[in-house]
């Protein structure tokens, strides 16, 4: 598999895990937009999660989500209207979790093996958030919206 | 008489979802909650009749707790179902090599998950 390829197949199945996650396990339709690479590791949003991937890729991917959105997904997930503060950043934590770990299962089957990481929660907007390098990477940021409004934000470091 | 479940998850929001699921699927249940296999290893005895364990955790994970459940003589005969994002064929194989009963990925629907209890409660 070509680099490019496997990139794509990457981004590919993240998105497809991402949208199954929100429509199996928290009853909403989400919709990516087209990825775009940044410079600089700042948290895009107030609660940022970020899991490992270690083997055929190395590198990590985050959810970075406003606290009202996050409410809002977990309270549906849950089914329950949710407030607690620590209970939105495990929830985050959680969905992480899920997507990355969908993707990897399909990545699997295209021969892409890695082991994911428990996901590590991040509170703040603007935080640095320790992507596998330090030094001034690019980040594949990949939006996504619920109907027209800005949901969340996930982000994808690959080394090199 | 309800039915004594041990749920392990490093997630308390998922804790809270398995429990709601099998409450929604019918299930009279008693829940009893662990974080990781370290902390479910403390709470669990002979009463229990189902556990129910994710396999990524902190600590000690999901394979390494079933391990230690099938080898105690008091223990053993709790069947273990492994709910996890974990979803290939060679990382279910490893987990009923160490003694899981059966296997449900993440994402579930209650219905998913009910389907593969009923083998296990009569
Ligand atoms: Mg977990």
């Amino acid at each position: 598999m070509t680099d490019e390829k496997l990139y794509q197949n990457i981004i590919e199945s993240i998105i497809s895990a991402a949208e199954n996650v929100f429509q199996t396990m928290i009853f909403m339709d989400i919709k990516s937009q087209a990825p775009f690479e940044r410079k600089g590791m700042g948290s895009l949003s107030d609660i940022t999660a970020i899991i490992s991937l270690t083997g055929d890729i190395i590198g990590s991917i985050a959810v970075s989500i406003n606290t009202d959105s996050a409410g809002e997904a977990i309270s549906n997930m849950l089914g329950d209207e949710i407030t607690d503060v620590q209970e939105i950043i495990d929830g985050v934590g959680e969905i992480t979790n899920l997507v990355v770990g969908m993707a990897k299962t399909v990545l699997s089957e295209l021969s892409c093996q890695f082991e994911i990481s428990v996901p590590i929660v991040v509170t703040g907007k603007g935080v640095n958030i320790q992507h596998y390098s330090t030094q001034n990477k690019s980040l594949t940021t990949i939006p996504f919206y619920m109907e027209d409004k800005s949901f969340f934000q996930l982000e994808l470091y690959l080394k090199e | 008489m309800s039915l004594k479940v041990l749920i392990v998850d490093d997630s308390m929001v998922m804790r809270k979802i398995v429990v709601k699921s099998l409450r929604a699927a019918g299930f009279d249940i008693e829940a009893i909650e662990a974080a990781d296999g370290k902390e479910a290893l403390k709470k669990v005895n002979a009463k229990v009749q189902l556990i129910i364990t994710d396999w990524n955790m902190p600590q000690m994970d999901g394979l390494s707790f079933a391990k230690k459940i099938k080898e105690d003589k008091n223990t053993k005969h709790i069947p273990i179902i492994m709910l996890t994002t974990e979803g290939s064929m060679a990382k279910f194989e490893e987990a009923l090599d160490c003694g899981v009963d059966d296997y449900v990925t993440k994402p579930f629907t209650p219905e998913k998950l009910k389907k593969k209890l009923d083998k296990f409660i009569n």
